[in-house]
C-alpha cells in the first residue's frame, strides 16, 4: 500500500525562474514594508494567474511561512530556522535567496554548531530533561 | 497527544519491530481506550498490558512521580529488556550495540542545578535518608531508552528508586525535579555504586553523527503550540519512514486518516 502524499503534490509543477524572483520580491515586501501588502498580493495573483501556478496554495503556504517567522522572532531557535527554510522552500524561496531575506540567525554560535551539533541546542549546559526546543535527531529527517 | 506525538509513537513502534524485535505497550484503561480508538491496537506486536497499571497499588503521587509506571512496567519485564519511550525513534538494528553491555542508556545529561537539585532540596518521605556513599557527581542518564541485561540490578536501581518514591507526598513547586531524580539520576548513581559502567546510544544527543535515533523530547512543547511546526514535522516524518513502512497497514491507514485529511 502506499501513501498518496498530498505534501507532495501541492503546487509540484513548479514556478518558473521570474515568478521565483517575484514571490521572493513579494516576501521581501512583506518582512521589511508590511504597508504595501495588498498591492503586493494583487499583483502575487496576477503572477500566479499568468502561470498557473495555484494561488490559494501558494497563499496558504506563504502564511504558513508568516506565521513561523513571527513564532521565529519571538524565540531565535535553531530549531523554528530550520523550520523556517523548510517552509520557505514550499513557497519556492531556494536557500540562497532564503539567505538574502536577511532574518536574524538563531541563537548559537553557527560553526562550532555546524561541525558537531545537530538540531535546536545551543549550549552544553541545556542538554537536560527540562529544556524545550531538543529535537534529537532531527537532521535525520531533514530538520 | 496530538496528530505528530501519535505518529511518531506510530513509527518508533514499528520501527523497533522492523529493526529490533518484539515490543509491547504498557499502559491503563484511558490509553487503551484512546488507542482503540485511533485503531492502533495491533502497532504492538507482543500485546498491550493495562493490568499491571490498573492493578498497581504503589504509595506513588501520580502527579510528582508522573514516569512512576514505566518503572512499574520495567520491574514486570524479564531481562535483559529495553524500556523505550513512545517519542523515540530507533531507526536501525542496535543489538549489537547492546549485547555487550550491561546497561545501555540515550546519553548522559548535565547537572543542571535547577533541574537535578541538590539532595538537600528534593523533598523526601518521612524518616528517609540517602545512603553515605551515593556519588553525586555521576552524571545522570536520559532514559527515554535504557537496555538492562542483569537482573540483579534492575531489582537494585528499581528498589532504590521505590524507596524514595513510596509515600514521598510533599508537592514540589514544579514537577520534574522529582521524578528525573528517582528515575534518571538514581539509574546513574546505582550503576555507579555498582561498579557498573553505563553505555550510552549517543555520546552527545546533538551529534549529527547520530544515525539512529529520533526524540521529539522537549520539542513537543513547540510542536503543540504551533500548527504549522506540526505539519512540517509530521511532513519530514512520512518522506523519510513512508518507503520503509509502507507494507505497514497500521502506517499508511493512519497517515491517511490522520494527518493527510487535515
Amino acid at each position: 500500500m502506499s501513501i498518496n502524499s498530498d505534501f507532495k503534490k501541492t503546487n509540484s509543477s513548479g514556478a518558473s525562474i521570474t515568478m521565483q524572483h517575484y514571490i521572493f520580491a513579494f516576501v521581501q515586501d512583506v518582512v521589511n514594508q508590511p504597508d504595501n501588502l495588498k498591492r503586493s498580493e494583487q499583483w502575487l495573483k496576477e503572477y500566479c494567474e499568468k502561470e498557473n501556478v495555484n494561488y490559494f496554495e501558494l497563499n496558504r503556504q506563504l502564511s504558513s511561512f508568516f506565521e513561523l517567522l513571527e513564532a521565529y522572532r519571538k524565540t531565535k531557535t535553531l530549531v523554528l530556522y530550520r523550520f523556517l527554510q523548510l517552509q520557505a522552500q514550499a513557497c519556492f524561496i531556494d536557500e540562497e535567496r532564503f539567505a538574502l531575506l536577511r532574518i536574524q540567525p538563531a541563537n548559537y554560535e553557527f560553526p562550532r554548531i555546524a561541525a558537531d551539533m545537530g538540531t535546536s541546542c545551543s549550549d552544553k549546559n541545556t542538554i537536560t530533561s527540562s529544556h524545550n526546543g531538543g529535537l534529537v535527531g532531527g537532521h535525520l529527517i531533514g530538520l | 497527544m496530538n496528530n505528530a506525538e501519535i505518529l511518531t509513537m506510530v513509527v518508533s513502534a514499528l520501527m523497533w519491530q522492523k529493526h529490533n524485535g518484539s515490543i509491547k505497550l504498557y499502559t491503563d484503561k484511558a490509553g487503551y481506550a484512546f488507542i482503540r480508538s485511533r485503531k492502533l491496537l495491533a502497532l504492538w506486536n507482543g500485546g498491550i498490558d493495562t493490568e499491571l497499571l490498573e492493578n498497581n497499588n504503589y504509595p506513588i503521587d501520580p502527579e510528582i512521580f508522573w514516569a512512576a509506571g514505566k518503572l512499574i512496567a520495567l520491574e514486570a519485564q524479564a531481562c535483559p529488556c529495553v524500556m523505550l519511550d513512545t517519542d523515540l525513534i530507533v531507526t536501525l538494528p542496535i543489538q549489537h550495540l547492546l549485547e555487550p553491555t550491561g546497561i545501555t542508556a540515550l546519553h548522559s545529561e548535565t547537572l543542571q542545578p535547577e533541574v537535578y537539585l541538590p539532595p538537600s532540596l528534593l523533598k523526601k518521605p518521612s524518616g528517609f535518608s540517602f545512603p553515605d556513599d551515593y556519588n553525586w557527581n555521576t552524571l545522570p542518564s536520559n532514559t527515554a531508552f535504557l537496555y538492562i541485561r542483569d537482573k540483579s540490578f534492575k531489582s537494585f536501581y528499581l528498589n532504590e528508586s521505590k524507596r524514595f518514591m513510596f509515600w514521598n507526598m510533599e508537592k514540589p513547586t514544579e514537577m520534574v525535579s522529582q521524578m528525573v531524580f528517582a528515575e534518571q539520576r538514581l539509574l546513574s548513581i546505582c550503576a555507579d555504586r555498582q561498579h557498573l559502567p553505563i553505555t550510552y546510544l549517543l555520546s552527545d544527543p546533538f551529534s549529527l553523527l547520530n544515525s539512529s535515533v529520533i526524540h521529539l523530547w522537549g520539542f513537543k512543547n513547540l510542536l503543540r503550540q504551533n500548527e504549522n511546526i506540526h505539519t512540517i514535522y509530521s511532513k519530514q516524518l512520512i518522506e523519510k519512514f513512508e518507503d520503509e513502512l509502507s507494507l505497514y497497514s497500521v502506517f499508511t491507514t493512519y497517515v491517511e486518516k490522520y494527518i493527510l485529511c487535515k
